[in-house]
């Protein structure tokens, strides 16, 4: 009877661990997108890759990681930081936008992961995207600090913002652009061309709204055209795949109230030149 | 990184080699891959490159970084979309107390601004799906048209057909409580 006990709770976890480790007995399946433009005629294909999650960290970047190491060397994706802050190894796992590296594996022997790129985007090579469109629509938003005056060179003070306005930056600025919400807006499916997409309107927002920007109503007056804003339809699927837990269908709601002239930017609770008048009178 | 910063300060302004690695950089998707079996002029004519290149270059380190506004979408007069979005939601806020009380209440005046305020409604609506799904990319630069012309056609004949309710007819709120009233056979007998 006491021997009968060993088997059992966390003791018996450890004993059968340590004897089914090496038999390969947790294989999960991959079904990866691939596509070679090398081979531009063949068209794209699913092709299957099994790994043993034993022997396999609990990331799906881990996995991806593990078949280009061990299995196929020609898989090729995106990775980086691999502790979700960089934004690199954006793709579409089992239908939902999000970052490899900090996506754990579903334990579910029976069915496969699906891995595809990230959707209605040009792909480069298996589940690398064309990102060029989305960079250039970050470049047009001018994503940058725009003083009236900017100070002349060697006698930059810093800039003062109060603890209030620098909070209401919190959850605009930890967007890495990975792109995951826009790939996901069918707004951006549709008419990615004209407009801007949930992360870059997010980040147009995060400038709007820094008390220490000058360049408010130049921002805003660049966004009043039919498509760059207005063709969100609160959708929501941004702010749903968000990797990050961000809200980007929430700025761009703030968006919307600040062009329709309802609602204001508040004026900086500090003066943001505080220091350098002081500087001046001394 | 370090190629990017040496091409961008004139540093060595032999342009025959800042152009040679333009050309390197600058790939055609529709081109063949192997770049060796292009012939690689050692100087390129300043006229070739008077014209924009119309590849992308493939190297980030070589693009150009253009830090004036970009003109996402068309280059038109600045059309000013917020008023018209402002009229669009206010729309929408009306409609929702003025429907209840204009069938409450049937009466000439509120069918008349139920008909107006209906009508722009589902136009606004009928034209951001003709705009969002009827695009010139997959349908040509004809077909777009002509669906905004179909949305404005529908628009005014739902107008000029709810306004013959009201003039000639029991009115809109009548017309939908007369709806409600009709019985079906297994029920009148």
């Amino acid at each position: 009877m006491p021997l009968l006990r060993l088997t059992s709770g966390t003791f018996g976890q450890l004993r059968t661990f340590a004897t089914s480790a090496t038999l390969g007995k947790r294989i999960k399946t991959f079904a990866v997108y691939r596509w070679n433009p090398d081979e531009p005629d063949k068209k794209p294909y699913t092709q299957n890759y099994e790994v043993d999650l034993d022997d396999c960290a609990p990331m799906v970047l881990d996995a991806l990681l593990k078949i280009k190491n061990e299995m196929d060397p020609t898989l090729t994706f995106r990775r980086s930081c691999r502790e979700g802050v960089c934004g690199s190894c954006a793709m579409n796992i089992d239908g939902v936008n999000t970052l490899a590296c900090i996506s754990h594996i579903d334990k579910n022997l029976s069915k496969p992961t699906k891995i595809y790129p990230l959707p209605h985007m040009y792909v480069v090579k298996d589940l690398v995207p064309d990102l060029s469109n989305f960079y250039r629509q970050y470049q047009s938003i001018e994503p940058w600090l725009q003083r009236d005056k900017e100070a002349t060179k060697g006698k930059e003070t810093q800039l003062l913002q109060d603890v209030e306005d620098r909070a209401k930056l919190d959850g605009l600025y930890e967007c890495v652009l990975c792109a995951c919400c826009s790939t996901s807006c069918p707004s951006y499916w549709w008419n990615g061309d004209k407009y801007l997409g949930p992360a870059v309107l997010m980040q147009a927002y995060r400038w709007i709204i820094d008390s220490r920007d000058d360049a408010t109503e130049k921002r805003l007056s660049k966004l009043k055209d039919t498509y760059s804003v207005y063709r969100c339809h609160t959708i929501m699927n941004c702010t749903r795949t968000c990797p990050k837990g961000l809200n980007p269908g929430r700025a761009i709601a703030q968006i919307k109230t600040l062009l329709s002239g309802i609602v204001k930017k508040q004026p900086p609770i500090l003066d943001p030149a505080g220091l350098e008048k002081q500087a001046a009178q001394n | 990184m370090a190629l990017s910063m040496f091409l961008r300060t004139p540093v060595c302004t032999n342009q025959a080699f800042t152009k040679q690695i333009m050309r390197l950089a600058t790939y055609s998707a529709t081109s063949n891959s192997s770049l060796t079996l292009r012939a690689l002029p050692s100087v390129l004519s300043h006229k070739d490159h008077a014209i924009k290149p119309q590849t992308t270059p493939i190297f980030d380190s070589v693009r150009s970084f253009r830090t004036t506004a970009v003109r996402m979408s068309d280059d038109e007069k600045p059309h000013d979309h917020a008023k018209l979005w402002v009229i669009e939601k206010a729309t929408s806020a009306l409609l929702v107390p003025l429907i209840p009380l204009g069938l409450l209440i049937p009466n000439k005046l509120f069918d008349s601004l139920l008909a107006i305020l209906i009508t722009a409604h589902s136009f606004w609506g009928l034209e951001a799906i003709a705009v969002d799904y009827v695009r010139a990319s997959i349908f040509g630069p004809v077909i777009p048209k002509i669906a905004i012309g179909l949305v404005y056609l529908i628009s005014i004949a739902t107008l000029g057909g709810l306004f013959y309710i009201i003039s000639h007819d029991v009115g809109l709120a009548n017309a939908v409580r007369h709806f409600w009233s009709v019985k079906s056979n297994s029920q009148v007998a």
